[in-house]
């Protein structure tokens, strides 16, 4: 995985991510500090949870591995583990 | 003969909601976070008075004055509107007789949301260059502001009301066409996403429909008001956006290098930031028109050429490219060289 933007999306990498990568994603997100989430949190108890952060994720997701996830199935996860299984 | 744009004017009603007042309002929305995603500023609102045909009769006005045309030059109207005066008469009837078009000119309403002024070109093109008009006004006039409740902040940051005012016009060609190709595109199954549910014959507004409740991240509005799924919205472009813009260069026969403008709908500064960098187009040729107006819906793509023009990012016989997407879904996409 890579933390540099590609100049376009088409060069991202689209390989199942590991659940590290689902939570930097997650923290660039919803703005918080690296490392901030474990990845064994509930998605509701983490502070700025909201429709803007689901954007944000997607637009994360979309740009560093060129997957356009459903918001519907964002909707239904109520772990981080359960966005990482989305990517798999 | 072909159809080219000679002319756009716009007119923005003179309340503003800045976003310092929309601090006011939500001390806990953090406004300047907002701003900085959605790119916008201040929004113009029209008054309660205001309807959608006194901002296109406004954005008309200005076009005649600016001597590019006069009513009676006129021979069609086409209105692009959500928010029509009434249900019937069509708005484009008023304003023939407001803005003193003769009574020989044909006008109709469409009613198109964020992709209107692709299909309104379309038209327009269309009924000129079968020779069944010769000037085109292509009125584009929205006053979304009278659907959103006031305490959903989500959808009042973005949305501001205006109108513009496009002519369109026979002329010689020089051999390279001044509109076109177009590639268009419909998905009904993304209707409940964008959608003010109630007022039309399917649900009447009643008590009922009228009753606000707390929505998503403490957003209040009733069925009556107007509902957004941004999540859902944002994945629709994702998915359509960068086909539609591919298909439009496959037809034109064009590369991405070749468009010296990209004016895509200015829905918000997030999704088109987003939309620019997975496609790959340079920030110096793709428009951000909205910080002072907002997603001004069928008119943000003629807001942006006109500004773009006064700021000379566009150039006299620039190729550039127009792109709207939204409600429906509908969206559309067209070149356009604006000499």
């Amino acid at each position: 995985m890579s933390s540099a933007s590609p100049s376009t999306f088409n060069e991202v990498a689209t390989k199942t991510p590991p659940l590290d990568h689902v939570t930097e994603m997650l923290c660039e997100a919803l703005e918080l500090p690296k490392g901030t989430l474990t990845g064994n949190e509930t998605l509701t108890d983490i502070k700025g949870w909201d429709s803007l952060a689901v954007l944000n994720f997607m637009a994360q997701v979309d740009k560093s591995m060129g997957i356009t996830l459903s918001s519907d199935k964002i909707l239904v996860c109520q772990t981080v583990r359960d966005l990482a299984m989305l990517l798999k | 003969m072909k159809a080219a744009i000679r002319a756009i004017e716009y007119h923005l009603p003179e309340d503003v909601l800045s976003s310092a007042q929309l601090a006011a309002e939500f001390p806990d929305w953090p406004v300047d976070k907002i701003e900085q995603k959605t790119g916008i500023q201040e929004r113009h609102i029209a008054n309660a008075h205001e309807c959608s045909s006194d901002l296109a009769v406004a954005a008309a006005r200005k076009l005649f004055e600016s001597g590019e045309c006069q009513p009676a030059d006129v021979d069609y109207i086409l209105l692009c509107t959500q928010t029509p005066d009434y249900f019937l008469p069509s708005t484009a009837c008023l304003l023939q007789e407001r803005l003193g078009v003769p009574t020989s000119a044909g006008a109709l309403d469409f009613n198109l949301g964020c992709s209107g002024f692709i299909y309104g070109l379309s038209l327009a093109q269309g009924l000129i260059e079968t020779d069944q008009a010769r000037r085109v006004l292509l009125l584009t006039a929205e006053t979304y502001s009278k659907f959103i409740h006031p305490l959903d902040k989500s959808v009042r940051t973005i949305f501001g009301d205006a109108a513009a005012a496009t002519l369109i016009e026979a002329v010689e060609g020089d051999g390279k066409p001044y509109i076109g190709p177009f590639v268009f595109g419909t998905d009904g199954r993304g209707a409940q996403n964008l959608i003010v549910a109630t007022g039309g014959m399917r649900t009447p507004r009643s008590a009922d429909t009228g009753i606000v409740r707390e929505a998503e991240s403490g957003n209040w509005r009733s069925q009556d008001n107007l509902f957004v799924d941004g999540p859902k919205v944002f994945e629709f472009t994702l998915r359509v956006i960068p086909n539609c813009v591919a298909g439009l260069l496959d037809k034109a026969q064009k590369a991405m290098d070749d468009v010296d403008n990209f004016i895509f709908h200015q829905a918000n500064q997030f999704m088109l930031e987003h939309l620019r960098a997975k496609m790959g187009i340079p920030l110096a040729r793709f428009s951000l028109a909205l910080s002072r107006c907002g997603n001004t819906v069928s008119s943000s793509i003629p807001i942006a050429m006109k500004k773009g023009r006064e700021a000379a990012q566009i150039q006299s016989d620039s190729l550039i490219m127009l792109v709207g997407f939204g409600v429906g879904y509908s969206w559309g996409a067209t070149l356009v060289r604006w000499s």
